[in-house]
């Protein structure tokens, strides 16, 4: 399977705490891949280095065989790599369409004086942003809640509202920080169906999640972090029964400790 | 821009128009078209303000700026009045530019404080007489081992190039207009210009706002994190709108020097950038509109304000106090909530 996304050797330190110690993975064109791991095990922080949110101290990200180590975020976003938030980061005072609009910003370009005198070009730009948008929008089941102020609809349309802007900016990798969380089981439901359709449009998806009958549904390959080491990596099945794993979410059994 | 803006915005020229012809006491046509020349000032700093989220304690500065580069252009070297208006424009987007690109790659608000500073040497550096000027840098030659007795002489001219503490005077002033038989006298002149000035002002920064710069501008101010995240380079957009502010009150300072005929220092305290601070946040500062109805008011109420004599500055930080505790959005922000408050009312939405 052909790589498209791989970090390599990568250490982060935030004073005298390692949140990441040498994590290496690889993830693959067109898969879900799952990170999985207790509190506190470094996840958000591997996504934050692959988003060009944190510069790892040591290691390299790359992305389809470039180098995007350095990169910052809003790089990051225009290679091809998009990303959702744990603790969801809409922008305020804005409706759910105008969320998503955001993400065409960088696929057009009038600048400055063409949008002040609203030449044909900024004119063309802005039906070509509102017409993707609403299609974003339409892809996650929101169309209908276009004009709602985008923080003030239920948390579950919130996260569909995240993943759809995400989505906008028509990436290669989507990141899914923990895009189950705060929602019921029939919601969970309904975001694995939308996962899927998601790969199906040849988008790779990297997730985040506690949720783990999610997890073991739709992944197609898992990698578990634990104190900011990579414990075990594979496929659902290989990962369930990795003694690794077991231990680093349930303990030693009592007989052993000690 | 959306419908009901280019209709608000008809309406508002509309009432402009007729605005000196109903009013007859030639005093209130002066308040009226100084309020015009704050608006100028005031909607780019919503802009930067309500759209940007940044904070420019400095406009007075860029409005002095303007008013010195029109005045000693025309008065020392007997430019024509739009070389002084490119001038200023030139040299604000230039210090704007220079002032903007350390501060505003970072978060947070150190555009205050930069623009606190430059706002404050720009008013110093206009104050100065010619002597101030020498001792300063014979003091600051003095640090650097460094001479500059050569340097007196040539700075001679200083004084009469800026006027020192007591300003410029004989700028040449707008006058009146006159087509045949038809005369439109200078007050008259003086109102429609500055405020056809406004009205284009508002026409391209309403159009700005309702497009992806608009838009990535608002989302920074939304969450900069997350703008970030989706491709928006926010150093280059904050940065822009920065130097539109700097060039709208450099306009409005062209526009003052030329209504008024003479400029001094005083003008350009910070208190009158405090001021179109105050002005901004009355209007309700998520909003261009809310910006002009703050300047209005806040010019017209000082008259209202005579019989306080000096304690209208109390009156004003009441007046803000009052504003940020009971409507933080601005007097335009609480009518359209009262306004979408009544629209979902009447659908059954909430």
């Amino acid at each position: 399977m052909k790589e498209i996304l791989a970090v390599d050797g990568i250490y982060v330190r935030f004073g005298g705490v390692t949140a990441l110690g040498n994590v290496s993975a690889s993830v693959g064109k067109g898969t879900i891949t799952s990170i999985i791991g207790p509190n506190g095990a470094g996840k958000t922080t591997l996504i934050n280095v692959i988003s060009g949110a944190i510069i790892p101290s040591k290691g390299q990200v790359r992305f389809d065989a470039r180098d995007i180590t350095n990169l910052t975020s809003y790089q990051v976003a225009r290679v091809g790599i998009a990303r959702t938030f744990q603790n969801l980061k809409l922008f305020r005072h804005m409706t759910a369409l105008e969320n998503v609009m955001v993400s065409r910003h960088v696929k057009t370009s009038s600048g400055f004086v063409s949008c002040a005198l609203k030449l044909p070009s900024s004119r063309r730009d802005e039906d070509a942003i509102r017409t993707k948008a609403m299609e974003y929008l339409a892809f996650v089941g929101l169309a209908d809640k276009a004009h709602l102020d985008g923080l003030s609809m239920p948390f579950g349309f919130q996260r569909h509202l995240e993943i759809a802007r995400a989505l906008a900016l028509e990436p290669e990798v989507i990141l899914l920080d923990e895009p189950a969380g705060g929602l019921n089981p029939q919601e969970t439901e309904g975001l694995a169906g939308l996962i899927g359709k998601i790969r199906d449009k040849g988008i790779t998806v990297l997730l985040i999640e506690h949720d783990m009958s999610l997890v073991m549904n739709i992944s197609d390959r898992i990698i578990v972090l634990n104190y900011g080491q990579k414990i075990a990596e594979g496929t659902p099945a290989e990962v369930q029964c990795n003694d690794a794993v077991i231990e680093a979410y349930l303990g030693r059994p009592a007989a052993q400790a000690g | 821009m959306g419908r009901s803006n280019f209709v608000t915005l008809l309406i508002f020229a509309a009432i402009i128009v007729v605005f000196p012809l109903a009013l007859k006491n030639p005093y209130y046509l002066r308040v009226a078209t100084f309020a015009g020349i704050n608006s100028l000032v005031c909607i780019g700093l919503s802009l930067l303000l309500g759209y940007a989220g940044q904070i420019s304690i400095g406009q007075a500065g860029f409005f002095a700026i303007g008013a010195y580069s029109s005045a000693i252009l025309t008065v020392q070297f007997g430019c024509n009045p739009w070389a002084g208006v490119a001038a200023g424009i030139c040299l604000n987007a230039l210090v704007a530019f220079l002032v903007g690109i350390p501060t505003l790659k970072l978060r947070g608000h150190y555009l205050a404080m930069a623009t606190l500073g430059i706002g404050e040497i720009i008013h110093v550096v206009l104050k100065a007489d010619t002597e101030d000027i020498t001792r300063f840098i014979a003091w600051f030659g003095a640090k650097l081992g460094w001479n500059p007795a050569h340097l007196t002489e040539w700075l001679q001219p200083y004084r009469a190039l800026t006027g020192g503490p007591s300003g410029l005077v004989d700028i040449p002033a707008v006058g009146a207009l006159k087509w045949g038989s038809v005369e439109l006298a200078e007050q008259y002149v003086r109102f429609y210009l500055v405020w056809g000035v406004v009205c284009l002002a508002m026409l391209l920064s309403l159009n700005l706002i309702h497009s992806r710069i608009g838009r990535a501008l608002r989302a920074i101010h939304g969450n900069e994190e997350a703008a970030r995240a989706m491709g928006v380079n926010t150093t280059p957009l904050k940065l822009g709108i920065f130097v539109i502010s700097a060039g709208l009150a450099s306009i409005a300072g062209s526009l003052y020097a030329h209504c008024v005929g003479f400029i001094s220092p005083v003008t350009f305290s910070i208190n009158e950038s405090i001021l179109f601070l105050v002005m901004v946040a009355v209007g309700g500062m998520m909003n261009v509109w809310g910006a002009l109805v703050g300047t209005i008011i806040m010019t017209a109420l000082p008259e209202s304000l005579r019989f306080f004599h000096d304690f209208d500055i109390l009156v004003y930080g009441l007046i803000l106090l009052l504003i940020m505790m009971f409507m933080p959005h601005g007097i335009v922000g609480l009518i359209q909530k009262l306004f979408t408050f009544e629209k979902k009312a009447k659908t059954g939405d909430t």
